[in-house]
Protein backbone atom coordinates (compact mmCIF):
# COMPACT_ATOMS: atom_id res chain seq x y z
CA UNK A 1 0.00 0.00 0.00
CA UNK A 2 1.60 3.20 -1.00
CA UNK A 3 -0.67 5.73 1.69
CA UNK A 4 3.05 7.19 2.90
CA UNK A 5 4.26 7.61 -0.84
CA UNK A 6 0.71 9.44 -1.92
CA UNK A 7 1.10 11.87 1.25
CA UNK A 8 4.48 12.55 1.02
CA UNK A 9 4.93 12.80 -2.77
CA UNK A 10 1.60 15.97 -2.95
CA UNK A 11 3.38 17.86 0.33
CA UNK A 12 6.73 17.36 -1.99
CA UNK A 13 4.72 18.92 -4.95
CA UNK A 14 3.34 21.55 -2.78
CA UNK A 15 6.40 22.90 -1.50
CA UNK A 16 6.17 24.94 -4.56
CA UNK A 17 3.89 27.24 -3.45
CA UNK A 18 6.28 28.57 -0.83
CA UNK A 19 3.92 30.52 1.69
CA UNK A 20 2.77 27.63 3.36
CA UNK A 21 3.23 26.95 6.74
CA UNK A 22 5.12 23.45 8.10
CA UNK A 23 1.22 23.10 9.70
CA UNK A 24 -0.02 23.44 6.39
CA UNK A 25 2.11 21.11 4.75
CA UNK A 26 0.83 18.89 7.65
CA UNK A 27 -2.95 19.26 6.76
CA UNK A 28 -2.09 18.72 3.25
CA UNK A 29 -0.20 15.30 4.30
CA UNK A 30 -2.88 14.19 6.30
CA UNK A 31 -5.66 14.59 4.07
CA UNK A 32 -4.46 12.46 1.71
CA UNK A 33 -3.56 10.29 4.41
CA UNK A 34 -7.43 10.52 4.90
CA UNK A 35 -8.58 10.12 1.21
CA UNK A 36 -6.35 7.62 -0.05
CA UNK A 37 -7.06 4.98 3.05
CA UNK A 38 -10.70 5.43 1.86
CA UNK A 39 -10.19 4.08 -1.27
CA UNK A 40 -7.79 1.57 0.13
CA UNK A 41 -10.49 0.22 2.83
CA UNK A 42 -13.76 1.17 0.67
CA UNK A 43 -13.54 1.45 -2.44
CA UNK A 44 -12.02 -1.60 -3.22
CA UNK A 45 -12.85 -3.60 0.17
CA UNK A 46 -11.57 -7.10 -1.39
CA UNK A 47 -9.36 -6.27 -4.43
CA UNK A 48 -6.11 -4.49 -5.38
CA UNK A 49 -7.03 -0.97 -7.53
CA UNK A 50 -5.38 1.63 -8.68
CA UNK A 51 -6.18 5.29 -7.14
CA UNK A 52 -4.74 8.28 -9.47
CA UNK A 53 -3.87 11.75 -8.17
CA UNK A 54 -3.32 14.42 -10.09
CA UNK A 55 -1.60 17.95 -8.10
CA UNK A 56 -2.48 21.48 -9.81
CA UNK A 57 -0.50 24.63 -8.42
CA UNK A 58 -2.73 27.77 -10.04
CA UNK A 59 -0.47 30.86 -8.67
CA UNK A 60 -1.05 30.08 -4.92
CA UNK A 61 -3.66 27.57 -5.10
CA UNK A 62 -3.49 23.34 -4.89
CA UNK A 63 -5.99 21.47 -6.05
CA UNK A 64 -5.85 17.85 -5.52
CA UNK A 65 -8.06 15.53 -7.12
CA UNK A 66 -8.12 11.65 -6.39
CA UNK A 67 -9.94 9.12 -8.52
CA UNK A 68 -10.52 5.90 -8.28
CA UNK A 69 -12.35 3.28 -10.26
CA UNK A 70 -13.89 1.15 -6.96
CA UNK A 71 -17.57 0.32 -5.72
CA UNK A 72 -18.57 4.41 -5.05
CA UNK A 73 -20.49 5.91 -2.43
CA UNK A 74 -24.11 5.30 -2.14
CA UNK A 75 -24.58 8.47 -0.08
CA UNK A 76 -22.30 10.88 -0.14
CA UNK A 77 -23.78 12.81 2.12
CA UNK A 78 -24.26 10.56 5.10
CA UNK A 79 -20.23 9.44 4.68
CA UNK A 80 -19.45 12.48 4.81
CA UNK A 81 -21.14 12.62 8.74
CA UNK A 82 -19.05 12.97 11.53
CA UNK A 83 -18.75 9.42 13.24
CA UNK A 84 -20.76 7.42 10.61
CA UNK A 85 -18.60 4.55 9.65
CA UNK A 86 -19.00 0.95 7.98
CA UNK A 87 -16.15 -0.28 10.25
CA UNK A 88 -17.00 0.65 13.87
CA UNK A 89 -14.45 -1.24 15.08
CA UNK A 90 -11.55 0.26 14.39
CA UNK A 91 -12.58 3.03 12.40
CA UNK A 92 -13.78 6.60 14.19
CA UNK A 93 -15.50 8.17 10.98
CA UNK A 94 -13.59 11.04 10.77
CA UNK A 95 -11.89 11.04 7.20
CA UNK A 96 -13.99 13.42 5.69
CA UNK A 97 -13.86 15.79 8.97
CA UNK A 98 -10.49 15.65 8.96
CA UNK A 99 -10.28 16.23 4.86
CA UNK A 100 -12.45 19.35 5.67
CA UNK A 101 -10.57 20.68 8.26
CA UNK A 102 -7.58 20.14 6.80
CA UNK A 103 -8.72 21.68 3.08
CA UNK A 104 -10.36 25.06 2.62
CA UNK A 105 -12.23 23.18 0.24
CA UNK A 106 -13.58 19.84 -0.59
CA UNK A 107 -16.18 18.25 -3.08
CA UNK A 108 -17.07 14.49 -4.03
CA UNK A 109 -18.45 12.86 -6.99
CA UNK A 110 -19.38 9.42 -6.61
CA UNK A 111 -21.24 6.78 -8.98
CA UNK A 112 -21.90 3.54 -7.30
CA UNK A 113 -20.07 0.77 -9.25
CA UNK A 114 -18.17 3.26 -11.12
CA UNK A 115 -15.81 4.57 -8.87
CA UNK A 116 -15.38 8.35 -6.90
CA UNK A 117 -13.56 11.64 -7.82
CA UNK A 118 -12.16 13.56 -4.77
CA UNK A 119 -11.10 17.43 -5.61
CA UNK A 120 -9.59 19.55 -2.66
CA UNK A 121 -8.31 22.82 -2.57
CA UNK A 122 -6.10 24.77 -0.26
CA UNK A 123 -4.37 28.29 -0.35
CA UNK A 124 -1.97 29.25 2.71
CA UNK A 125 -3.28 31.40 5.18
CA UNK A 126 -0.17 33.12 6.50
CA UNK A 127 -1.35 36.11 5.24
CA UNK A 128 -4.87 35.95 6.18
CA UNK A 129 -4.32 38.57 9.12
CA UNK A 130 -2.69 41.24 7.12
CA UNK B 1 9.65 -2.36 11.68
CA UNK B 2 7.99 0.69 12.22
CA UNK B 3 6.16 -0.96 15.49
CA UNK B 4 7.29 -3.17 17.91
CA UNK B 5 6.01 -4.35 21.67
CA UNK B 6 7.70 -5.69 24.58
CA UNK B 7 6.61 -6.80 27.86
CA UNK B 8 8.06 -5.38 31.03
CA UNK B 9 6.69 -6.95 34.42
CA UNK B 10 2.32 -6.27 33.88
CA UNK B 11 3.48 -3.83 31.12
CA UNK B 12 3.23 -4.03 27.65
CA UNK B 13 5.65 -1.83 25.96
CA UNK B 14 4.37 -0.72 22.25
CA UNK B 15 6.59 1.95 20.04
CA UNK B 16 5.72 3.11 16.70
CA UNK B 17 8.17 4.92 14.47
CA UNK B 18 7.57 7.05 11.66
CA UNK B 19 4.37 7.81 11.07
CA UNK B 20 0.89 6.33 13.04
CA UNK B 21 -1.72 5.43 9.67
CA UNK B 22 -3.83 2.64 8.44
CA UNK B 23 -0.37 0.34 7.61
CA UNK B 24 1.07 0.89 10.82
CA UNK B 25 -1.87 1.31 13.09
CA UNK B 26 -3.08 -2.39 11.71
CA UNK B 27 0.31 -3.51 12.93
CA UNK B 28 0.43 -2.14 15.90
CA UNK B 29 -3.29 -3.70 16.62
CA UNK B 30 -1.65 -7.09 15.23
CA UNK B 31 1.18 -7.16 17.63
CA UNK B 32 -0.14 -5.31 20.53
CA UNK B 33 -3.26 -7.84 20.96
CA UNK B 34 -1.38 -10.91 20.32
CA UNK B 35 0.77 -9.61 23.44
CA UNK B 36 -2.35 -8.19 25.15
CA UNK B 37 -4.40 -11.31 24.90
CA UNK B 38 -1.98 -13.97 25.40
CA UNK B 39 -0.83 -12.66 28.84
CA UNK B 40 -3.67 -11.57 31.08
CA UNK B 41 -1.39 -10.47 33.79
CA UNK B 42 -0.69 -7.27 31.57
CA UNK B 43 -2.44 -4.31 33.41
CA UNK B 44 -0.53 -1.22 32.10
CA UNK B 45 -0.45 -0.12 28.04
CA UNK B 46 2.17 2.36 27.68
CA UNK B 47 2.06 3.14 24.33
CA UNK B 48 5.50 4.98 23.17
CA UNK B 49 4.91 8.26 20.58
CA UNK B 50 7.56 9.74 20.53
CA UNK B 51 9.51 8.95 17.36
CA UNK B 52 5.77 9.80 15.50
CA UNK B 53 5.45 12.64 13.90
CA UNK B 54 2.69 11.91 11.76
CA UNK B 55 -0.84 10.37 12.74
CA UNK B 56 -4.14 10.71 10.45
CA UNK B 57 -7.32 9.23 11.98
CA UNK B 58 -6.68 5.41 11.13
CA UNK B 59 -3.72 6.52 13.56
CA UNK B 60 -6.53 7.78 16.09
CA UNK B 61 -8.70 4.94 15.32
CA UNK B 62 -5.77 2.05 16.30
CA UNK B 63 -4.98 4.03 19.83
CA UNK B 64 -8.59 4.04 20.60
CA UNK B 65 -9.06 0.72 19.54
CA UNK B 66 -6.30 -0.64 21.65
CA UNK B 67 -7.90 2.12 24.26
CA UNK B 68 -11.07 -0.68 24.14
CA UNK B 69 -9.12 -3.79 25.31
CA UNK B 70 -7.04 -2.13 27.54
CA UNK B 71 -10.35 -0.76 29.29
CA UNK B 72 -11.94 -4.04 29.04
CA UNK B 73 -9.51 -5.61 31.45
CA UNK B 74 -9.98 -2.45 33.40
CA UNK B 75 -6.08 -1.31 32.70
CA UNK B 76 -4.39 1.72 32.18
CA UNK B 77 -3.33 3.23 28.60
CA UNK B 78 -0.37 5.28 29.07
CA UNK B 79 1.06 7.51 26.20
CA UNK B 80 4.43 8.13 26.16
CA UNK B 81 6.16 11.78 23.69
CA UNK B 82 3.19 12.79 22.04
CA UNK B 83 4.55 15.87 20.66
CA UNK B 84 3.52 18.73 18.04
CA UNK B 85 0.15 17.81 15.67
CA UNK B 86 0.35 14.21 17.44
CA UNK B 87 -0.60 15.43 20.35
CA UNK B 88 -2.95 18.38 18.99
CA UNK B 89 -5.06 15.38 17.50
CA UNK B 90 -4.84 13.08 20.99
CA UNK B 91 -6.56 16.34 22.25
CA UNK B 92 -8.92 17.40 19.53
CA UNK B 93 -10.11 13.12 19.57
CA UNK B 94 -10.84 12.94 23.54
CA UNK B 95 -8.61 10.25 23.63
CA UNK B 96 -6.13 12.21 26.00
CA UNK B 97 -8.70 11.93 28.46
CA UNK B 98 -9.06 8.26 28.61
CA UNK B 99 -5.47 8.17 29.11
CA UNK B 100 -2.01 9.75 31.10
CA UNK B 101 0.26 11.49 29.49
CA UNK B 102 4.70 10.71 30.56
CA UNK B 103 7.14 13.01 28.61
CA UNK B 104 9.67 10.04 28.25
CA UNK B 105 9.56 6.02 29.04
CA UNK B 106 12.24 6.70 31.95
CA UNK B 107 9.37 8.17 33.82
CA UNK B 108 7.08 4.94 33.28
CA UNK B 109 9.76 2.33 33.46
CA UNK B 110 13.34 4.08 34.99
CA UNK B 111 15.70 0.94 34.31
CA UNK B 112 14.47 0.58 30.57
CA UNK B 113 15.92 3.78 28.91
Amino acid sequence: MNIAFARSTVAAFAVQIEQFTEAEYNEIRKAVSEAVSNCVQHAYPDSVGTVSISVYIEGDLLTIVIEDQGVGIENVELAKTTEFTTKPDENLGWGFNFMEACMDEISVESYPGKGTKLTMKKRPHANDAQ
Amino acid sequence: MPVSVRKIGTMLVAEVVGDLDMVTGAQLKEAADQMWEHYETLSVFVLDLSKVGFNDSSGLGAILGRYKKVNARSGTMIIVGAQGSVREDLEISGISKLCLFKESLKEVAPAQE
